[in-house]
């Protein structure tokens, strides 16, 4: 069954609170202001992941990925394109971009930034739910979309959810396009919540 | 309850084997548990800390950007990362050497003990000084050997601007010797000249002494013309560039050969030249290289001998090889790399005339040609003589002639 309009809407709102918690967060550590789109939302299906991506499928990408378990389970990913992944890092770390320093530290670095990222939304996901979730540590890995699909990605009719949002920071010339991808299991019950939780903010 | 007791102890005993520093904090801040490895790190043993408020002993933790991502864990959020690469460490730790430990830290919030509905942060803290080292040290080193990178790049920069520095000025001065040696021939022509005037009209009212000056005057002035023109022969080697082209050497030989006949014939001289190849060569140059070559063979001989010259070529993989040799009077080992200087004569002009140019004009072709020459000279009892070698650059596209038949041309 796929989201409505009103649940499209809803984790809108829910994932928008988590970029605003990261934003605060990455500001205070870039001691610079983060601006933010409003996320786009979609229900999708791992077949057509590609379709939606502004990246080729044979470009290196930095993703964090954190499991989770409780009321719903699955896992979360999260994307940044090689060149974002590298500016932020630059202006956290003040190696330039392009050298082989910053390439060594776009692990360590990008698998914090990652995890300020995906708790900020984690955190706003799980209030919606409640019930105590329990979470994996993040994890950073560098790769390839194919290789991303193939491996996190069990079939191709796997239905997930899309949030993508664009964030830049005027000052340090950083424009990158953030994505996440939520694969929640059992969907029913993730959308039950979200209506629960738009009667709620109703009320 | 024992049970439970004995169980609890032992973890206790778990964690302070661990090597990791862990602390957990209740959301207040307040420091619920310390294991063994930060007493180690921090020299404040559990007795002291436990209880108090840990950003009163450690600061950092009221930070902005540490209390909000704290906040996301007592609230049971999903586990924060402090890497090393971003953080000073929360809990500073100085090493024996005076510098700081390393820490990367994961804060992971897990259920209060006497409360379901709060959490507590459980802070786990992994010594990476040594890969911080490690990976500090190699980033010295690779930056040393950039540096020395760079260092040689600017050496060999400067060596290149040195290099064409020194081309155009050796462009310059074959410039200079050649419109020096050009304009130096009028005013010289003049002074020749005038001194053939006063030696016809005069001589009669000269006394000997007054003849005799006049007549090394004139002779002064008669070798300054050959030297100019020698210099002036050489300057337009280098000056007066033409396309290569495809010569017939046998050709250009015959030529030279036509030119010496009387001096052939003259001294008697048995000169013996191998069938030639065709090469692409400046055709003018090559004629001046084998004339200057088989007249100095011819010239520089005893008197009692008669001259034999034999000129040949071998071929080898990228270049053909001449030699000219003669049975000549030869030339000391010391000089023989000498011989090809401008102006250098072994011998009085009385003895060998000539500008002592001859060879210098013939290494200047053929390194235009992109060849070596060189000379050896035998000193045996009965068997002296010199023999100047020199390489040519082959092309491809040249015919490859027969080099099996030696004849006897100089009689052509």
């Amino acid at each position: 069954m796929p989201m409505t309009s009103s649940q499209i809407d809803t984790l809108r709102e829910i994932v928008n609170i988590g970029f605003g918690r990261m934003a605060g967060v990455l500001n205070n550590m870039l001691k610079a202001e983060i601006q933010l789109k409003v996320p786009i939302i979609k229900e999708i299906t791992a077949a057509r992941i590609a379709d939606y991506m502004t990246f080729s499928n044979d470009e290196d990408l930095s993703s964090v990925k954190l499991d989770f378990s409780g009321k719903i389970a699955g896992k979360t990913l999260l994307l940044f394109p090689g060149i974002g992944a590298q500016k932020i890092v630059s202006a956290l770390t003040g190696e330039k971009v392009g050298t082989r320093d910053l390439l060594a530290m776009q692990g360590g670095a990008l698998a914090e930034v990652g995890s300020i990222v995906i708790n900020g939304i984690m955190t706003s996901l799980g209030g919606t739910l409640n019930g105590r979730m329990r979470y994996s540590l993040p994890s950073y890995s560098k790769r390839n979309l194919d290789d991303i699909i193939e491996t996190d990605f069990g079939t191709p009719s796997e239905s997930l959810i899309l949030a993508q949002a664009f964030l830049w920071v005027e000052q340090l010339d950083i424009k990158v396009e953030v994505t996440l991808m939520f694969l929640i299991s059992p969907l029913d019950v993730f959308y039950d919540s979200l209506n629960k939780y738009l009667k709620k903010v109703m009320v | 309850m024992k049970m439970l007791e004995m169980i609890d102890t032992n973890f206790d005993k778990v964690l302070d084997s661990i090597p990791l520093g862990l602390m957990k904090l209740r959301d207040d801040y307040t420091v619920i548990f310390w294991n063994r490895m930060l007493e180690e790190w921090t020299n404040i043993s559990r007795e002291n800390i436990i209880g108090k408020k840990i950003n009163t002993v450690f600061p950092a933790f009221s930070e902005v950007q540490y209390s909000v991502r704290f906040q996301n864990i007592f609230s049971g959020g999903p586990p924060a990362i402090f890497s090393s690469q971003l953080h000073e460490p929360l809990v500073p730790s100085v090493l024996r050497d005076g510098t700081m430990r390393s820490q990367h830290t994961i804060v992971t919030s897990i259920p209060a003990e006497n409360d379901n509905n709060k959490f507590d942060a459980l802070l786990s803290m992994q010594d990476v000084t040594e890969l911080t080292t490690q990976v500090n040290d190699y980033r010295k080193m690779r930056d040393q050997a950039e540096e020395e990178v760079k260092e040689r790049e600017k050496i060999e920069k400067r060596l290149r601007v040195n290099s064409e520095e020194l081309k155009r000025s050796n462009e310059e001065l074959a410039q200079f010797a050649y419109v020096a040696s050009h304009d130096l021939q009028e005013p010289l022509r003049m002074v020749s000249g005038y001194l053939t005037l006063i030696k016809k009209r005069y001589n009669d009212k000269l006394d000997d002494a007054g003849k005799e000056f006049i007549h090394f005057a004139v002779d002064g002035a008669e070798r300054m013309r050959n030297l100019i023109q020698a210099l002036l022969s050489y300057s337009r080697v280098s000056s007066n560039k033409r396309p290569l082209e495809e010569t017939d050497l046998n050709v250009v030989v015959d030529n030279v050969l036509r030119g010496l006949k009387n001096r052939i014939e003259e001294t008697d001289a048995d000169v013996k030249i191998e069938k030639f190849p065709v090469v692409e060569v400046d055709k003018v140059q090559m004629e001046q290289l084998f004339q200057n070559l088989i007249t100095n063979a011819l010239k520089f001989q005893r008197e009692d001998t008669t001259p034999q010259v034999i000129v040949t070529v071998k071929e080898q993989d990228d270049f053909w090889e001449f030699a000219v040799a003669d049975n000549g009077i030869g030339i000391q080992p010391d000089c023989e790399s000498r011989i090809f200087e401008m102006f250098q004569r072994l011998h009085s002009s009385d003895e060998f005339p000539g500008a002592g140019m001859g060879l210098a004009i013939c290494k200047k072709i053929v390194e235009l040609h992109k060849g070596k020459i060189h000379a050896t000279s035998r000193h045996g009892e009965t068997d002296t003589g010199t023999t100047i070698s020199f390489t040519i650059s082959k092309n491809k596209k040249h015919s490859n002639p027969s080099l099996a038949g030696t004849k006897q041309r100089a009689d052509d």
